[in-house]
């Protein structure tokens, strides 16, 4: 019986250590997101920017978008909420709280993905107001290693 | 044949325990609500260094450093790193009174040499939003200061849709 309790438990914790290894080092829509900016430039070349907004999609189905403020690293959470996938190419995103649109409070927003390759990802959302798709490329947050050492 | 049937009942009631649906589970909306307005741990945390200027008042600057507590124990830490975030370690916490938690590591980024490791911190809340954290630095034996402050809920209008 005691064996039966600690393969559970560890059964327990293992979900525990996958489900976060699942955000961090997930090749699907999970993940931290850098949103990127697609710029043109001469003979057909473009170039990506990366943008200081990030968009975390946890695997328990919440999302948060983050900006920092580079200048200052003045950092704030934009807005936060649930999401879904619909398909393999659709997910809903249901806002329960915007700070920078608060109209957007309880919102659910339908959004299109593709993944380029495992680190890039190219989504839309539908524009009611201008009843168009707009589009957006975000790149993985990934671990790398860093220079220095908080801890 | 008793014993056995027992044996899996009793192993089922575990495991639906664990799994935490003998009770009502929030739902995701919940769930990141309580992380987002949270008072305790819990949530999005930036480093910050507290000094005290020759003239005036201390004052705090905010650093590229982050730490992501999440409902579930897991914890992971992003670094910025030339106006992009990397990740750098990820792991699990555990409360081990209302001052200290432990950190356990699964995957440091930068010292794999500390995968796998298990560090005791101590913490006190200076207010909702800021926390005073200390870890002990096994090579020097002392504890260092750290301070963090949560990632406020705002932001600017027409930035983000």
């Amino acid at each position: 019986m005691k064996k039966s309790i600690l393969t559970v438990a560890l059964m327990v914790v293992t979900c525990m250590a996958f489900a976060q290894k699942d955000l961090v080092e997930s090749k699907s829509l999970i993940g931290i997101w850098q949103q990127a900016q697609v710029n043109k430039i001469s003979d057909g070349q473009s170039k990506i920017i990366k943008t200081p907004i990030y968009k975390v999609l946890n695997a328990d189905k919440t999302f948060y978008c983050f900006l920092i403020n580079n200048n200052e690293l003045n950092t704030n959470i934009s807005h936060f909420g649930s999401y879904e996938i619909t398909s393999d190419s659709t997910f809903t995103e249901s806002v329960t709280r915007h700070y920078t649109s608060p109209s957007m409070d309880n919102s659910v927003s339908q959004m299109r993905f593709k993944l380029l390759d495992e680190n890039t990802l190219l989504m839309q959302y539908y524009n009611d107001a201008n009843k168009v798709w707009v589009p957006e490329v975000w790149l993985r947050v990934t671990p790398r290693k860093p220079v220095t050492n908080i801890n | 044949m008793k014993k056995l049937e027992l044996a899996a009942l009793l192993m089922v009631a575990v495991l639906f325990v664990s799994c935490g649906i003998c009770k009502k589970r929030p739902t995701s909306s919940e769930q990141i609500t309580s992380m987002m307005e949270s008072k305790s741990l819990l949530g999005v945390w930036q480093q910050a260094i507290a000094g005290q200027p020759s003239i005036g008042k201390a004052y705090i600057q905010k650093i590229g450093n982050y730490k992501i507590m999440n409902a579930d124990n897991t914890l992971y830490t992003l670094f910025d790193r030339g106006g992009s975030l990397v990740i750098g370690f990820y792991g699990s916490y555990e409360m081990t009174s209302d001052s200290t938690f432990t950190e356990k590591i699964i995957k440091h980024g930068q010292n794999p040499s500390m995968n796998g490791s298990e560090d005791l911190l101590r913490f006190k809340m200076i207010d909702d939003n800021t926390i005073a954290l200390q870890y002990f630095n096994s090579v020097y034996k002392r504890w260092i200061p750290e301070v963090w402050v949560r990632v406020p809920l705002s932001g600017p209008a027409g930035l983000l849709r």
